[in-house]
């Protein structure tokens, strides 16, 4: 008999079993943490590193240099495009999210097809179809001067109003899938227990059903939020140059000027808002449980 | 006096059937459910009792047939105007709500004034013995404080009917014992109408004034609980209430006879096919027992003991099995005989029932 009361035969056997089982847990996922380490650490690692200097020494001049009206702009229509993207895919994806949400499984699965279509045709693919659309002798204004709506063709390409169709023609799906994971995961129920309770399917849409959809609603916007603020392809191929956003001024220091530094920089406070902005919500909610974990 | 107060109103279900293509859900139900009364639907799962739920919350639409409440058709009100009380299986209880907010619901929905709201929220959680918890949120309830919560939910409207959705399915056994003895206190209290839906026998039979026994669609027997357990009224009703064997008897004469010999029993319908021998109506046989008792002849196959009570299983000439169920009181005990042994088993006439086949 020990000192702590009970029999310790063979508990020297079962807590070496009970280590080797969690190493070998551990080992499982060291592929998976080698390449996050290799793709995603020291990539940024080294971004940060760029972005701290100026020839061979230590210097804030990159963040300094961006400190200017032509840097705050570029932010400001970055962050305003996003945000435009983003309250715009909720407002058209949200309906489409909840009609599947109610659908029997099997028409459900149809929509979702006809959400995942596009998803999975090439992004430059789709940017093209807009262009061809959206152009000045395009079929959009074509047809709206052959049937006398208009007289001369919209400027619907090349601008701000391009980029934001493009933008939230492709980021769609990306608000689509978690709203409608959210959506789904709201019991039936609950929205017999408000009828029952007296409120009216308008009432009890808004007091229960759409409260309780919220983290979905979360998990799409900002998935879409985030995504639109480093998108790069469709504003570049929409905008015409008229519409400068981070991600393209990134490529236009890195490809046009060779300025790694500035590059990085731009990369850095790119990173750091985004991170401000996870950090902001995960006050308000756990970010993993949005995600389904 | 109670202090939440109830309007208890009568239910007419009139020819209500509900097909899904050609599946008949429910066929031509009509049921009478008097004013204050407390009925239980009991069936096993399919039966379509859920289905006749749903129809009388509005949640279902029926095929054809109507419901009136307190003399009102009520069959094409939708469910938010039907005004009745409903307890949901999961508790359905509002996740983003405090346990105020979700009793308080259904009166902020009826425009009531803050005081007045804050008085009857207050008065519905004493009633289910919860009114230290009204600022909870509802995941840090347990289940039996949800199914409480969600209980008085349901009533704080003063609603015309109430109507509960296995709402005990998901609490452990003594916690389930518990909850109906207080729902049924609940209900003397309130005397509000009260349709219960259970595919749990002994709560059908524990709580109700009537039970509807379903069976795939169709009413098997409306009647109280002792009429259902004691007087089934065919072979579907005594199989699905209680333990039981169904010894298949020959009619003869205007009586019936199992093995051979004719049964002294004063419950046996024309129609009749089937004994119905219930374990805790046999007796251990005593000399003199032939004038009123039916005798059954065979050898003890095994015993079971099960705590409070032990079965005993005798295997009959013909091969099939009657069982005896006796407490495992210490004179019990002394006439078990050794297995493989003779015994004889009694059934009194009073307890020889014979009914039909299932659904006639």
């Amino acid at each position: 008999m020990s000192a702590t009361g009970y029999s310790t035969d063979n508990a020297a056997g079962l807590r070496a079993d009970e280590v080797r089982e969690r190493y070998s847990l551990l080992g499982l996922s060291a592929p998976a943490l080698f390449l996050v380490g290799l793709v995603v650490f020291i990539p940024v690692g080294w971004l940060f590193w760029l972005s701290v200097i100026d020839g061979g020494e230590l210097s804030l001049i990159h963040y300094r240099r961006m400190a200017d009206a032509t840097h705050f702009r570029i932010f400001y229509v970055t962050f305003e495009i996003s945000i435009l993207v983003t309250v715009l895919a909720l407002l058209l994806g949200y309906p489409l999210a909840y009609l599947m949400s109610q659908l029997p499984p099997r028409w459900a699965g149809l929509c979702m097809i006809f959400v995942l279509i596009p998803f999975w045709t090439s992004l430059l693919v789709r940017t093209y179809a807009w262009l061809v659309l959206l152009q000045r002798r395009g079929l959009i204004n074509e047809t709206l001067q052959d049937w006398g709506l208009i007289d001369a063709p919209l400027r619907l390409v090349h601008n701000y109003t391009g980029t934001v169709i493009g933008m939230l023609h492709i980021m769609l799906p990306f608000m689509i899938l978690p709203l409608y994971a959210g959506l789904r995961s709201v019991d039936a129920n609950f929205m017999r227990a408000a009828s029952n309770l007296g409120a009216s399917p308008v009432r009890a849409f808004w007091t229960v059903f759409f409260p309780l959809s919220l983290p979905g609603v979360i998990a799409g916007s900002l998935l879409v939020f985030i995504l639109s603020l480093g998108f790069y392809v469709t504003p570049a191929l929409l905008g015409g140059g008229r519409v400068m956003m981070v991600s393209m001024k990134i490529q236009q220091n890195a490809g046009l000027y060779f300025d790694w530094g500035a590059a990085s920089a731009l990369g850095v406070v790119l990173l750091v808002i985004t991170f401000v902005i996870f950090w902001v919500l995960g006050r308000f909610m756990r970010i993993e449980r949005l995600f389904g974990g | 006096m109670s202090e939440v107060s109830a309007r208890s109103q009568p239910i007419r279900i009139e020819n209500v059937s509900k097909s899904y293509g050609t599946f008949l859900a429910l066929e031509n139900v009509n049921i009478d459910i008097g004013s204050g009364e407390f009925l239980t639907l009991l069936g096993p799962s399919g039966s379509g009792k859920t289905t006749l739920l749903m129809v009388l919350a509005g949640f279902t639409r029926a095929s054809s047939g109507r419901v009136l409440v307190g003399g009102d058709d009520m069959t094409r009100v939708p469910p938010h105007k039907r005004d009745f009380g409903m307890v949901f299986q999961n508790y359905a209880l509002f996740p983003h709500m405090t346990v105020f907010g979700n009793v308080a619901y259904p009166l902020r929905l009826r425009g009531l004034s803050k005081p007045e709201i804050t008085t009857r929220v207050e008065r519905a959680l004493n009633l289910v013995q919860l009114g230290n918890l009204a600022k909870r949120g509802i995941e840090e309830l347990s289940g039996g404080q949800k199914q409480r919560i969600a209980l008085a939910r349901a009533i704080v409207f003063e609603p015309r009917v109430l109507l509960m959705d296995e709402p005990l399915s998901a609490l452990d056994k003594n916690l389930r014992e518990q909850m109906q003895i207080e729902i049924r206190a609940l209900h003397e209290n309130l005397g509000i109408t009260t349709v219960y839906v259970t595919h749990d026998q002994r709560e059908a039979l524990t709580m109700s004034d009537r039970v509807v026994v379903i069976d795939a669609g169709r009413i098997s027997q409306i009647d109280t609980p002792r009429a259902i357990y004691e007087r089934p009224a065919n072979a579907f009703v005594a199989d699905f209430i209680g333990e039981s064997s169904l010894l298949p008897v020959q009619a003869m004469n205007g009586g019936f006879t199992f093995a051979g010999e004719l049964l002294k029993t004063d419950h046996a319908p024309q129609n009749g096919c089937f004994l119905v021998v219930r374990p805790e109506k046999m007796e251990f046989y005593e000399p003199g027992m032939e004038a009123e008792h039916n005798l059954f002849r065979g050898t003890l196959k095994n015993v079971v003991y099960q705590g409070e009570t032990l079965l005993a299983q005798i295997a009959l000439a013909d091969g099939r099995t009657v069982s005896l169920r006796r407490s495992t009181r210490r004179e019990t005990m002394a006439r078990i005989p050794a297995q493989g042994a003779e015994m004889t088993v009694a059934l009194h006439r009073d307890d020889t029932v014979i009914v039909p086949e299932r659904g006639a």
